[in-house]
């Protein structure tokens, strides 16, 4: 059992690190995606509301991986 | 009436800074750290207040200005991203210095490594680097005092009392009334912003109709790469995840990961630190954006002049759709949020000269002269950042990047030490005078920026710093 501890905690790991990856890649919005110009909700831009909603995601993954391994 | 309320505000915050100050300031701890013992709310406002400063009111509202609404994501996220760096580094920072009672970052330096030129080092570039940010604060308050005097009180008068006052209470009550005094000017602040973007969008018809009549005149300012392709992708890539490596090297960041009461306080001071930038760093860049109506030619001015505008847009547009009562007091809010960045810098840079250069070679001293030095060189430092104001460089953005660049080189070193098993002190030593070199070299364009490749300066600066650090494991150390 001990043996398998620190491959499953490597695994966790990398998980996490994953992770917080996909989000910031998430944000490099050049990668998959042009924006239409031109204005949404309270006049702001149209993409703003993705990375308002990808910031969110951050937090929520922040929070749960602070969970695990801020002791 | 605008000076009743300056007046006001400044007998609340020093006469507030001052009820209980004088208790626990005859010792080190005491004195720098607040005895390390701060809660949640009183952490996180301090932790935010350093941040929000004049390079939040007016240089985000001068680069909404210049470059539009991708400015907001990249200080948003970028901002939020950092509290990663929070747990890899001010974890261990706070574990070590509960244990260890160190004061200062080069104190953790030397004791960890064993090498006193690495920690000299570090001090030093963290001192050097900071000046210019504690500059911005000053030559933002005289900025705002300017403005809302109508001229009255100038430019560098302005700056020069709102120092003083600094001095005073920073003088009296050292870290607690700082931790205080941020608090309360940190929730002012905010507080203030808010209503002011509401009342400037209130005056212009409402917030959508004010966005739609800019996207009419100035659509670049909606464009995801902002005005002028300021975020193309190297930079867009850049500017997200720069600030990650910057903000916990600023010194009295680093210090803040000392004084929290325990590691549950510490963490929920991250999560806020990393959601609380979505929603106000938006305010001041709506104003920025917004500006294009009241002053649309501000972009034709001649470069420097241009600069100075448009770092002034948020006075400037309070003035002209607010009250006079009104625009006073969102700037007294800001002045506030300088203040507050300014007495944690004046505080950080006196406590690292006083005990990395001082205090190891007059051991004989004891910690009420300690805290005495330290009072002196709040004044000394306060007033190196007074001259620097007397003529600023560029913008307050470009002026506060400078600044985060060059703390940022201290990050790969401080990463390897506290997660990295150690660093060998030679290469951590080339890694910063490298790092260094090279920024300079970028920022005086002394090499060539084909160097680098599109990215920002210190995305390129930071990677070779990394690989010198990372090549420092393959040699032994003695």
């Amino acid at each position: 059992m001990k043996e398998h501890k620190p491959s499953m905690q490597n695994k966790n790991g990398f998980f996490w690190i994953l992770a917080f990856l996909i989000l910031l890649l998430l944000t490099q919005d050049y990668l998959f995606t042009t924006w239409k110009n031109g204005t949404s909700f309270l006049g702001f831009p149209v993409w703003l509301s993705w990375f308002i909603i990808i910031h969110f995601l951050f937090i929520v993954v922040f929070y749960f991986f602070s969970k695990k391994y801020w002791k | 009436m605008v000076y009743v309320i300056l007046i006001g505000y400044i007998a609340i915050v020093f006469l507030g800074s001052l009820r209980g100050a004088k208790k626990d300031v005859t010792t080190p701890e005491g004195y720098f750290l607040a005895n390390r013992n701060l809660g949640t709310l009183a952490l996180f406002f301090t932790i935010l207040a350093t941040n929000f400063s004049a390079f939040y009111f007016l240089g985000f509202a001068g680069a909404g200005y210049r470059i539009g609404y991708s400015h907001y994501v990249v200080m948003a996220f970028g901002t939020g991203f950092a509290c990663l760096s929070f747990f890899l580094l001010g974890t261990k920072i706070w574990r070590l210095g509960k244990q260890k009672g160190y004061i200062t970052p080069a104190e953790l330096i030397r004791d960890q490594t064993g090498s006193l030129i690495l920690a000299y080092l570090y001090s030093g570039i963290m001192l050097l680097f900071t000046f210019p940010y504690l500059a911005l604060q000053i030559i933002g308050s005289g900025y705002i005092l300017e403005a809302i005097t109508q001229g009255q009180v100038p430019y560098f008068l302005g700056a020069t009392l709102l120092t003083l006052f600094t001095i005073g209470y920073v003088w009296i009550g050292g870290m607690k009334s700082v931790a205080k005094t941020d608090l309360k000017q940190g929730m002012l602040a905010i507080t203030l912003m808010l209503a002011a973007v509401m009342v400037i969008g209130n005056s212009l018809g409402g917030l959508t109709l004010a966005n739609e009549k800019v996207f009419e005149i100035q659509p670049e300012l909606f464009f995801r790469e902002g005005m002028g392709n300021a975020y193309p992708p190297q930079k867009w890539f850049s500017m997200l995840i720069f600030w990650m490596f910057c903000i916990p090297m600023f010194p009295q960041i680093f210090m803040r990961f000392y004084i929290a009461k325990n590691l549950p306080t510490l963490k929920k001071s991250a999560l806020l630190y990393g959601l609380i930038p979505l929603f106000i760093s938006i305010l001041p860049v709506i104003i920025g954006v917004l500006g294009h109506l009241t002053f649309p030619d501000l972009m034709s001015l001649e470069p420097e002049l241009m600069k100075k505008e448009t770092d002034q847009i948020l006075p400037k547009m309070l003035l002209e759709h607010s009250p006079e009562w009104f625009a006073a007091l969102v700037m007294t809010g800001a002045l506030a949020a300088f203040m507050s960045t300014l007495d944690s810098q004046l505080l950080a840079l006196s406590t690292m000269v006083t005990r990395d250069f001082i205090l190891p070679y007059r051991k004989k001293i004891d910690l009420r002269q300690q805290v005495f030095i330290g009072r002196i060189w709040v004044v000394i430092i306060a007033f190196i950042g007074l001259a620097i104001a007397a003529q600023p460089f560029t913008t307050i953005f470009d002026m506060g990047k400078l600044a985060f660049s060059g703390l940022a080189i201290l990050f790969p070193v401080t990463l390897m030490i506290l997660r990295g098993g150690g660093v060998n002190p030679k290469f951590g030593i080339a890694s910063i005078l490298v790092g260094v070199l090279l920024l300079l070299g970028f920022y005086y364009k002394i090499i060539s920026s084909e160097w680098l490749f599109g990215f920002e300066s210190p995305i390129i600066v930071l990677a070779v710093s990394f690989l010198i650090v990372l090549l420092g494991k393959l040699v032994p150390n003695k």
